[in-house]
């Protein structure tokens, strides 16, 4: 629903005080989005995959972006390898490294981002949101697992989306 | 530096991935060829027989392979998030959903076109009407890739989505079957198919001019 891929039963999802669905394609460039899905193709290398994104987001230069990327998130030796060929892990950090492609999105919404990701690569996207949050953006994620930033504000749900 | 525009980022990377797995590319057009080429043999080698069924055989098998491989158009890219992503794109829906269709065209329409001498040879068709049935389906597979690409966003999620689709998309398909076949026909019986084309010409603008429009807002209503 943040992501303005379903409508609200009621109220509005307000982006800069904006409603989404009144966000003109310039605006919609500020919000990007990694869910629980990939958005990898197994046919596809690693490089084109994240390129194919990039232009998506219609990025001028893409393969350059992609490849910034892919070194960001330590996976640049991993351009020419088809994605089914990676392991979840990788193929996760994949995902997030479209994350990299731009610097422009001044908001993340990240859909367990931390899944299949070992402690070294939690470490690295950790990293990553700090360079973030420090230009002034704002993350908002969902994770069932323990999340290493400390100094930010926590929602913590129990059983059925209820409060504990 | 100008970026390419999205119904072409969405129609390579199709390409690209068609080109990766060809089985899927080949399977519609090996089933067209399979399909078209057991009429004559069940009907018998009876030649006026087989000119006279055989523009509407080829026309029915052409329909039935496009629909065989539309199902997977927006299928596969719900299932591992891309279809979010491209939702979520700055672009427009309309412009993507028209990329992908171009992209079904080249994979599963053209090749029909170009198989087209060999069938038109199967049934014993003259020359004439042999480059009327290629160039009726030239004009009539876009239309039926646009209509697949409707019925594959309406029923995109649903779990006898394929059977659905068929039920949904085929009717909607007779026009361009009709004035596909009775063009070879009227090639066949010397008379002019000036007013056939016109009509798969103006079944295509029409197609185009609103399909995309149907299909973009089928998918929203699916991701919703």
């Amino acid at each position: 629903m943040l992501a303005g891929l379903t409508e609200p039963s009621a109220g509005q999802v307000l982006l800069n005080r904006v409603p989404w669905c009144e966000l003109d394609s310039k605006r919609r460039k500020s919000l990007a989005y990694v869910g629980h899905q990939n958005a990898l193709k197994d046919g596809l290398t690693l490089g084109e995959a994240l390129s194919f994104l990039a232009s998506l987001q219609g990025l001028d230069s893409p393969r350059d972006r992609a490849r910034h990327a892919l070194d960001r998130l330590s996976l640049g030796r991993h351009w020419r390898t088809p994605v089914r060929h990676l392991s979840q892990g990788m193929r996760r950090r994949g995902a997030l490294a479209r994350l990299a492609l731009d610097d422009a999105p001044r908001v993340w919404l990240l859909d367990e981002p931390l899944d299949a990701l070992d402690d070294a690569s939690v470490a690295g996207f950790a990293e990553l949101v700090d360079h973030k949050l420090g230009q002034g953006s704002a993350v908002l994620l969902t994770s069932h697992q323990s999340i290493p930033w400390t100094n930010c504000p926590q929602l913590h749900l129990g059983g059925e989306g209820r409060r504990p | 530096m100008s970026t390419a525009p999205i119904w072409w980022v969405v129609a390579r990377r199709d390409l690209t991935l068609s080109q990766r797995r060809r089985s899927d590319g080949l399977l519609p057009l090996g089933f067209f060829l399979a399909a078209a080429g057991l009429f004559p043999l069940g009907v018998g080698p009876e030649p006026q027989t087989l000119r006279d069924i055989g523009a509407g055989v080829v026309w029915v098998c052409a329909l039935l392979a496009s629909t065989l491989s539309v199902t997977q158009m927006f299928a596969l890219d719900h299932q591992d998030g891309s279809l979010e992503q491209m939702v979520m794109a700055p672009g427009s829906l309309v412009a993507l959903v028209l990329g992908k269709t171009l992209a079904h065209w080249l994979i599963s329409g053209l090749p029909l076109v170009l198989l087209s001498p060999l069938m038109a040879l199967f049934f014993g068709m003259t020359g004439a009407s042999t480059l009327v049935l290629g160039l009726g389906l030239l004009v009539g597979t876009p239309t039926l890739s646009l209509l697949g690409g409707l019925g594959a966003a309406l029923t995109l999620g649903l779990r006898s989505g394929a059977a659905l689709l068929l039920v949904i998309v085929l009717p909607l398909t007779v026009p361009t079957l009709i004035f596909g076949a009775s063009a070879v026909s009227a090639a066949q019986a010397g008379q002019s198919v000036q007013a056939h084309f016109s009509l798969l010409a103006a079944l295509l603008l029409l197609s185009l001019a609103g399909l995309p429009w149907a299909s973009a807002a089928a998918l929203r209503l699916a991701l919703d």
